[in-house]
Parts: C-alpha cells; sequence; structure tokens
C-alpha cells in the first residue's frame, strides 16, 4: 500500500495526459465520439485512483492557506473572465458600427434597411466562399452589417471545398463565391458580393418573383446549356441563373412568342426567321416585351433589315479598329475590338462598367437618324475614330474605303425604348384558318396573337456581336456584367446594375519626394531615438 | 492621484533608460520600413491600374494605403510590446523590491494600474511619434480620409492596451525577463495569429483572435463587438495581474 501511494503520482500524470489528449483528439474532429470520449474515462478513472490514494496528503493541500486563498484567486479570474467573454457575447449579439471612413464602406442604404427591417428567422443567407478569401472577408463584413440591420437574419458561411455534400446540395459548383438566399422552398443565388445585388436578391426572395428568359431555337442558334463549344453562350446562361432568371427554350415557329416572356433573347442565328416569325417577335415588342438580339457579321440579311422596324439598321460588314488601344492585348486581328471609357454610352447599362469590354468581331448596328416618333434609339457602344466597317475582310488589304464604307465611330450595340408601338407594323392577326400552313411566306400574320393588343413600353437591345457573352471570351474584362446589366435593364431590375466604382485614389510622388520620405523613415527618426538612447547610454555611465 | 504618480516614474524610468529609446528606435525604424515599402507600392498599383483596362481602377488611400499600413504593423506592436512589458514585475519581483512596493502605503490596485498606465503612456508616445507618416500624406494630396487615420490609430492603441496587459501579467508570474520576454512574445502572436487557421468567420478561434478584431477598424469602422474585446482582454489580464500581486501579500 505504501508503495502504490509512493507511485500514485504515475496514476495523476495518466490523468492528466488523458484529459490533455482527449482535448487535443477533440479539437482536431470537434466531435465527442470514439477517442476523446474513451480518453475521458480513462483520465478520470486514472484520477480517481490518485485520489483514493493520495487522500491523505490531498486533504493536507486542500486545507492549506495557499490552496484555499490561491482557489480563491483563480475563481475570481475565472469569474472575470466569464464576465469578459460575456460582455463581448453581448456585444456582438447587439453589435453596431460606427462608420468613419469618407467613403462610407460600412454603411448601408436606406434601401437596404428598409428591405431587412421585417425580415424573420424564416431567411436564410449560406455564403459559400474559399476560407480566408477576401471574398469571404467582403461578404462576412456585409453580412455583419445585415445582422446589425436584422438581427433575425440568419447567416452561414460555408467552404465549398471542406464541406462539398452542402455545396452539392445548393448546387455550388465555384469555390469563387456564392451566396444562397433560402426562404422555406424558395432558393436564390448571387455570384457578386455587392449591397445592391444582394438586397435585390432579397427582394426577390420576399416577393417569390422570379425573371423568365425565352431563348429563341430552329434558326441554328447554340442550346443554352452549350457550356463547351467556343461558339456556345452556356456559361453565360449559367451566369443568368445564377443570377435569378430562368432560361426556357422557345420555338417562334411553332409557337410564336410567349407573353409570359420577360425577355426574348435570339442568339447566333444562321437562318432567318420566317416572315411570320418576325412579326410574332414585333408583335410581342409592340405589346411592352422586351428583346435581345445578338447577331454576328454577315448572317441573316432578312432579319437584319427586318429590325430597322425598330429604329436601327445592321451593316454587312465587319467592324475593324485601327486604334492601337481599341486592340486586344497580344493579338494583331483589328477585328478583335476592345471599348472602355468613352466608347460607352450614357445608359443604365453601361453605367457600371469600370473595365474594357472585348467584342471579337462585330457587326455595325446604327441608330436610324433621325428617329421615328415612338421610337428612342441610343448608341450603347462605339469604336474608336479610328474605325470603319470592312465590307469584304476576305481581301488580302484591308483598308477603309471612303463613301464606300462606313468610317469613323462607329457603334456595335443599340438600345430601343417603343412608347409608340404602331411605327412597329405589325401584321393584323390573321384567321386561324388562314392561307397554306407550309407556305412560310404567306399569311404573315399567322403567329400574331387574336387577341393582340399593342402598348407601349417594348425594349428592344441589339449587339452586332455574339461571342462577346461566347464561352469564350465572356470572363474578359466586364463582358458578363456588360451582358447582365442589358438583362437587368430589360426586365427593369435597374437595382442589380449597381453603381459605377468610385474613381480611386492616385498619389503622384516625385522621385525627390519619395527620396526624402524614404530618408526620413529610415534615417533621420529611428536615428534622433538611436541618438537618444546613446545620450541616455553616456549620461548613466558618467553621472 | 498615486496612480499618477507611479505612471510619472515609470515613463521617466523609461525615458531613462537606454532600452526605452531603443524600443522606440526599433519601432520607428520597423514602422518606417513597412511605411516606405507601402507607400511605394500604393503609388505602383494604382498608377499602372489607371493603364489597364481589364481591371477595376478602385485603390483607395484609406483602404490600400492606410489600411494595409495600419494592419501590417501591428505585427510591429507584438514584437514591441513584450519587450516594453517584460520588466515590468520581473524586475521587481527579482530585485525584491516589489515587497517594498507593497508594503508602501498604496493599494495593489494602484501599483498595477500606475504601472500599466506608464507603460502606455510610452506606447502612446511612441505610436504618436509615426503620425508623421500619414500625414505626410498631405503633400501629395488633400483626400486624406481622417476617419481611416482615426480608426488606424485606434486600432494600434487598443491592441497595445490589450498586449501590454497580458505582458504585464506574463511579467508577474516569473522573475526572468528574458522569459517574460519569449512567453509574452509567444502569446501575443498566438493571440494575433489564432484567426489564420480558422475556416468559418464565427469560430472562437476568430472570435478570440487579435488580428481579426483589427481588420475593419484600421479601415475606419469601430464596431461594439471590437471594442468589447479590446476593453474585455485588457481588463482580464489586468485583474490576473492584480490577483496574482495579491498573492504576494499572503504568501
Amino acid at each position: 500500500m505504501n508503495a502504490l501511494t509512493r507511485w500514485s503520482w504515475v496514476f495523476a500524470l495518466v490523468g492528466g495526459a488523458l484529459l490533455l489528449a482527449s482535448a487535443c483528439v477533440w479539437f482536431v474532429t470537434q466531435s465527442w465520439e470514439g477517442y476523446p470520449t474513451q480518453f475521458a474515462i480513462g483520465a478520470a478513472l486514472a484520477l480517481l485512483v490518485w485520489v483514493g490514494l493520495d487522500r491523505a496528503r490531498l486533504a493536507e493541500l486542500l486545507t492549506s492557506r495557499a490552496f484555499v486563498y490561491g482557489s480563491g484567486a483563480w475563481l475570481l479570474v475565472t469569474l472575470a473572465g466569464g464576465v469578459a467573454v460575456g460582455g463581448y457575447s453581448l456585444a456582438r449579439r447587439h453589435d453596431h458600427t460606427w462608420d468613419l471612413s469618407k467613403k462610407r464602406l460600412y454603411s448601408l442604404s436606406d434601401h437596404t434597411r428598409a428591405v431587412l427591417a421585417p425580415i424573420g428567422s424564416d431567411v436564410r443567407i449560406l455564403g459559400f466562399f474559399r476560407s480566408q478569401s477576401e471574398a469571404e472577408h467582403d461578404f462576412t463584413n456585409l453580412m455583419r452589417l445585415y445582422q446589425e440591420a436584422a438581427p433575425n437574419l440568419t447567416v452561414e458561411y460555408i467552404d465549398p471545398l471542406q464541406s462539398p455534400r452542402q455545396a452539392q446540395k445548393y448546387d455550388v459548383t465555384s469555390d469563387v463565391g456564392t451566396i444562397i438566399l433560402e426562404r422555406g422552398e424558395t432558393v436564390r443565388r448571387v455570384t457578386e458580393v455587392k449591397e445592391g445585388v444582394l438586397t435585390d436578391a432579397l427582394v426577390l426572395l420576399l416577393s417569390d418573383a422570379e425573371h423568365r428568359v425565352c431563348w429563341s431555337l430552329g434558326h441554328g442558334e447554340p442550346e443554352p446549356d452549350d457550356e463547351f463549344e467556343q461558339t456556345g453562350l452556356g456559361a453565360f446562361v449559367v451566369q443568368l441563373e445564377a443570377a435569378n432568371y430562368k432560361v426556357t427554350k422557345s420555338l417562334i415557329a411553332q409557337e410564336g412568342v410567349d407573353r409570359g416572356c420577360e425577355v426574348l433573347m435570339m442568339v447566333r442565328p444562321t437562318v432567318d426567321p420566317f416572315p411570320y416569325e418576325r412579326e410574332a417577335i414585333a408583335a410581342y415588342v409592340a405589346e411592352g416585351g422586351r428583346a435581345l438580339f445578338l447577331l454576328e457579321p454577315f448572317t441573316v440579311p432578312d432579319f437584319s433589315a427586318d429590325l430597322e422596324r425598330y429604329g436601327l439598321s445592321l451593316g454587312p460588314d465587319l467592324v475593324v479598329d485601327a486604334d492601337p488601344r481599341s486592340s486586344f492585348m497580344g493579338v494583331s486581328d483589328p477585328s478583335v475590338v476592345v471599348l472602355s471609357g468613352d466608347s460607352f454610352g450614357s445608359h443604365e447599362i453601361t453605367k457600371s462598367l469600370a473595365a474594357a469590354v472585348v467584342l471579337p468581331g462585330a457587326r455595325s448596328v446604327t441608330p436610324i437618324e433621325p428617329p421615328s416618333a415612338g421610337l428612342t434609339p441610343i448608341a450603347l457602344l462605339r469604336t474608336s475614330d479610328q474605325a470603319w466597317g470592312e465590307l469584304n475582310p476576305d481581301a488580302g488589304d484591308v483598308q477603309p474605303d471612303p463613301g464606300l464604307e462606313q468610317i469613323g465611330r462607329i457603334p456595335l450595340a443599340v438600345v430601343v425604348e417603343v412608347s409608340d408601338p404602331t411605327v412597329l407594323h405589325v401584321a393584323a392577326p390573321a384567321p386561324a384558318d388562314g392561307g397554306d400552313p407550309l407556305d412560310v411566306t404567306a399569311n404573315p400574320g399567322r403567329a400574331v396573337p387574336a387577341d393582340y393588343a399593342p402598348k407601349g413600353g417594348g425594349r428592344v437591345v441589339v449587339f452586332g456581336d455574339t461571342d462577346l457573352l461566347g464561352n469564350a471570351a465572356m470572363a474578359l474584362g466586364n463582358n458578363r456584367d456588360l451582358g447582365l446589366n442589358t438583362l437587368a435593364w430589360l426586365v427593369g431590375e435597374t437595382a442589380q446594375i449597381g453603381e459605377r466604382p468610385e474613381e480611386g485614389d492616385k498619389l503622384t510622388i516625385t522621385g525627390l519626394g519619395q527620396a526624402v520620405s524614404c530618408l526620413v523613415s529610415i534615417l533621420f527618426v529611428p536615428g534622433a531615438a538611436m541618438a537618444f538612447a546613446g545620450i541616455t547610454l553616456v549620461r548613466r555611465r558618467f553621472l | 492621484m498615486n496612480v499618477v504618480h507611479i505612471a510619472g516614474r515609470e515613463l521617466r524610468a523609461t525615458f531613462s533608460n537606454a532600452v526605452g529609446w531603443l524600443v522606440l528606435c526599433g519601432f520607428l525604424l520597423l514602422t518606417g520600413y513597412f511605411w516606405i515599402t507601402q507607400l511605394d507600392l500604393f503609388v505602383t498599383e494604382s498608377a499602372n491600374l489607371v493603364f489597364n483596362p481589364y481591371g477595376a481602377p478602385t485603390m483607395t488611400i484609406s483602404v490600400h494605403l492606410l489600411g494595409q499600413f495600419f494592419g501590417n504593423t501591428l505585427v510591429v506592436l507584438v514584437m514591441v510590446i513584450p519587450a516594453l512589458s517584460m520588466r515590468l514585475f520581473s524586475e521587481e519581483i527579482r530585485g525584491r523590491t516589489l515587497e517594498l512596493l507593497l508594503t508602501s502605503p498604496v493599494s495593489t490596485l494602484e501599483i498595477v494600474l500606475g504601472k500599466y498606465l506608464g507603460a502606455l503612456s510610452f506606447v502612446a508616445l511612441m505610436l504618436l511619434s509615426m503620425s508623421y507618416a500619414p500625414l505626410s500624406l498631405l503633400a501629395w494630396t488633400d483626400s486624406l480620409d481622417w476617419g481611416a487615420l482615426f480608426g488606424g490609430y485606434l486600432s494600434w492603441l487598443l491592441a497595445s492596451a490589450a498586449l501590454l496587459s497580458l505582458g504585464m501579467f506574463v511579467s508577474s508570474i516569473t522573475t526572468s525577463q528574458m522569459v517574460a520576454l519569449v512567453l509574452s512574445f509567444s502569446a501575443s502572436l498566438m493571440l494575433y495569429v489564432l484567426s489564420w487557421s480558422a475556416d468559418d468567420p464565427d469560430s472562437w478561434m476568430v472570435q478570440l483572435s487579435l488580428g481579426a478584431h483589427v481588420e475593419d477598424l484600421v479601415r475606419g469602422a469601430v464596431r461594439a463587438s471590437d471594442l468589447a474585446y479590446f476593453g474585455g482582454l485588457t481588463a482580464f489580464f489586468l485583474f490576473a495581474t492584480h490577483q496574482r500581486l495579491e498573492s504576494f501579500r499572503w504568501k
């Protein structure tokens, strides 16, 4: 028994080690299952044996003056720690931010506050971001402000690489950043950490609204889910769906244009739509519908001519820009045009674009002057003044031909607002049994709805290029934002467009200024402190 | 009154010692180096972005110069503060002058607060001596963000106050200045980098990390939770130091 008492410290040591091991394993696995519990039980048993064997010495220790005072001090320190943690938790729960920054980096707009105020605990925001990334930091900051304004809002931070199951559940395929807004069965997704975009998505979530985009097929257009071919726009469609658009296929030749479409998209058609399809499109726009056309050079001549009814003219050309500032880096082909700054028209769609857009081969799209009453066409993008519309790009020597070709600042995209639909001259609805159904040129009014009721408010956007939103070029510059802004403007979600980022600060310091700054920072100021150290040392030695 | 007296004596002792000046020199040299590299980087990068049509040209002085500078130089404070705090009590314990101090007609609280405020005053002067750097920007721009500048200095002061109280507590539990230096530097560094390996911004590691609580403060966002964190941390270690000194009385 004496020998056991002498070696009782071994049990204390083993108990302590097991307790530590239990805590370490729990820290790594974040679970009490398995080893942490087993180690904890082992530790408890070892410590119990130690207490049983060493009870006399322990009793002596427990009644000592050092233990009584010491344990009191420990208790007080623990209590102080508890108070500090409690105070911090309370402050965090009812957090408040005082934004002292000049550009109000940490303040929400009144609109966002109004949207957040009535939000209940049924709304969840899940941020799928790579841990420690800059985007995650921005998201965390924004969510703190949102939670200050809406204390019931639930926010979860998820790393898709570490929680692939949850990422899969919400169809998150990127670790760059996806925000899921969830309310019951309704889910919205956002890929940008911007207050305007997120608040807009919240409004949509709360209102259960969804934008339906009809993707025209049947004229050689690519499928909307074509994410792999260079000519496809599947990557852009993914972006659209992420921004709460629902893209559905539409066969105008068979079904006409569905009035439920918020936007009709016709992308890279290679075959002219039939006359009755063109009338169906015009009727749709005349009834206040919105349409987006992306047309390649030297394609669909009849349809291009038909678009003149909307107040714009598509040239049978390939625009070439000889301005070196408009050339794409490393590419000698002058038909790949880069536009930025003053190339953007003054419009909602382009106001937030901070970087350039790249159009890899575009045709001219010019507003017709003067515009018809009832139509307001505006050039959205223009080249530099060193551009021309090349009519014969396959000829060996590509040069501008004055008088024959359009030369100067050539528009490459036009937006049109229709206030008077009668100027579209839509064919009258045809009777159900009118004409031969196989004769596609006859009876153009056959696809116009029988209860056709024109009204103002139609919007049309025409780009003289498709590839700018293609799988290969969408990620270049601001191409993606240009496409998303266009859709947002068409459906009237201008809040999604956001504001132009504020101009950054620029410091211009001369070489002399930098040299002085360097000398002061590295030599003079620390040198002065060093000199005082020396003086102090000398004074202490000799006084 | 005793607190002010002790604080004044502590401050004078720091300046009458070459170590205090050397610490100040080290701090100014390191932060000066951080400043000129950050300034050079900002001048170059902001000029480059103007000519880069593919990137958003939004670099601001408040975030990308002052914010980065104040944030990065916190690591200098993590190195310098332990050098200041190491001698606060360990020297007194080793030289057995603490007994004299404890038997003098001042309370333990006054001793702790006096020594702490003396050291904090030195740190505040040290931080203030670096103000020439951000203020020199006025020579080149009139768009200085005073809010961000205030946030940067507040972050320095709050972090210094917390690290100093931690260092003072460590200094009270050892008789060796070197041990106090190593222990408080390790603890401060751990506190600073704790959030680096955290995946969840809500995790306890982020909540406990000093680095995470200055990220937005240096850009001009003063949060109640950040103030509570620094206040709680400082008060806790001051109280722990007080209890440690009290133990010398009953021992």
